[in-house]
């Protein structure tokens, strides 16, 4: 199965350039906390495979979970919805894959 | 195969210590953790414990009636959102949860530990699917090799390092034990502690392999 990976920031309609993406979940790299009690870093492999450059998830969440937050989001990535879409952070549909994502951020490096 | 997510808790607990302590607050620092924790449930959301030690003319709250030793007294504080003040109650405030300081200074004595993480590099979980070789790196160390969470590919190929110290020659037996996780497709969901050094956990309650600690040994990122 492939399993994608859904993420949106706060724009509603999502868009414009970077408002959503949608990542396969094979590009999942690693994850930790970002540097505050309120954030957590995703990586990928950059999704425009130029093999030199990488895509980051910035999670924002409530102070001091970010281990919680981390184990919410492997279960998630873990599940096999029918169609394979996972939502991780939907800011803009007010839905994620735990209940302390605030907000999220896209950052193509 | 599927994915499994791997977790290393890499830095110990942040602690400060407040000996001799003389105010009803405490004022956490970078000796802490840099940078100081932010937000006013971080407390609340179990970031951290304040303790204090058993005296006599301290005064308590209902809640700690009886304890003595090492009182874990984090039910009567807050923190400031930014500045990471505590501020512990007084029992006259909160005769539950409250804690009286002496009027002998030297006779507070109060800790602060983490018990989350939440600074860069306190741990990462890794997707077993980009763990790209694992080596002997010594009679107590295993490395774990993964791809390097900056992207990088092809001749900028950049790894990830991890460390794991476990008993003398035991670097099989910690390799089939993780080999054992990562084949596991129907018992294992979700992310799993390989070892976690700020909250003392080990891949498997037995630890035959005897895990002691984990470090990063190598990052391009």
């Amino acid at each position: 199965m492939t399993k994608t990976l859904y993420f949106s920031i706060s724009n509603d309609p999502s868009d414009n350039a970077d408002d959503a993406l949608l990542i396969n979940a094979d590009r999942f790299i690693a994850m930790g906390p970002a540097g505050t009690t309120q954030t957590t870093a995703m990586y990928f492999l950059d999704r425009a495979n130029t093999g030199a450059a990488e895509t980051i998830i910035t999670l924002t969440h409530d102070a001091g979970r970010s281990i919680e937050v981390m184990e919410d989001v492997c279960e998630a990535m873990s599940s096999e919805p029918k169609d394979g879409f996972i939502v991780i952070a939907d800011e803009a549909g007010s839905d994620f894959c735990s209940p302390y994502i605030t907000a999220c951020v896209l950052t193509q490096l | 195969m599927r994915d499994k997510y791997l977790y290393f808790g890499l830095n110990a607990a942040g602690t400060e210590a407040f000996e001799n302590h003389t105010a009803q607050t405490l004022q956490l620092t970078t000796g802490f953790v840099n940078p100081i924790p932010v937000g006013t449930d971080y407390l609340a959301n179990g970031g951290a414990k304040v303790t204090v030690t058993y005296n006599a003319n301290h005064t308590y709250g209902t809640a700690y009636a009886g304890m003595t030793g090492e009182i874990d007294i984090t039910a009567g504080c807050t923190i400031h959102a930014a500045s990471a003040l505590i501020t512990i109650a007084t029992e006259a405030a909160d005769p539950v949860y409250g804690w009286t300081k002496s009027s002998t200074g030297s006779e507070n004595d109060l800790d602060v530990t983490q018990l989350k993480p939440y600074d860069a590099g306190d741990g990462y979980v890794y997707n077993s699917r980009y763990l790209t070789g694992v080596s002997v790196a010594g009679a107590t160390t295993t490395a774990l090799h993964f791809q390097g969470k900056t992207g990088d590919v092809g001749a900028t190929h950049d790894l990830d390092t991890i460390t794991v110290t476990h008993g003398s020659a035991k670097n099989k037996e910690f390799i089939q034990e993780l080999t054992d996780v990562i084949a596991d497709d129907n018992k294992v969901k979700g992310m799993v502690v390989v070892r976690d050094d700020m909250r003392d956990i080990n891949l498997s309650a037995q630890n035959a392999s005897v895990i002691a600690s984990v470090e990063q040994t190598a990052t391009a990122s």
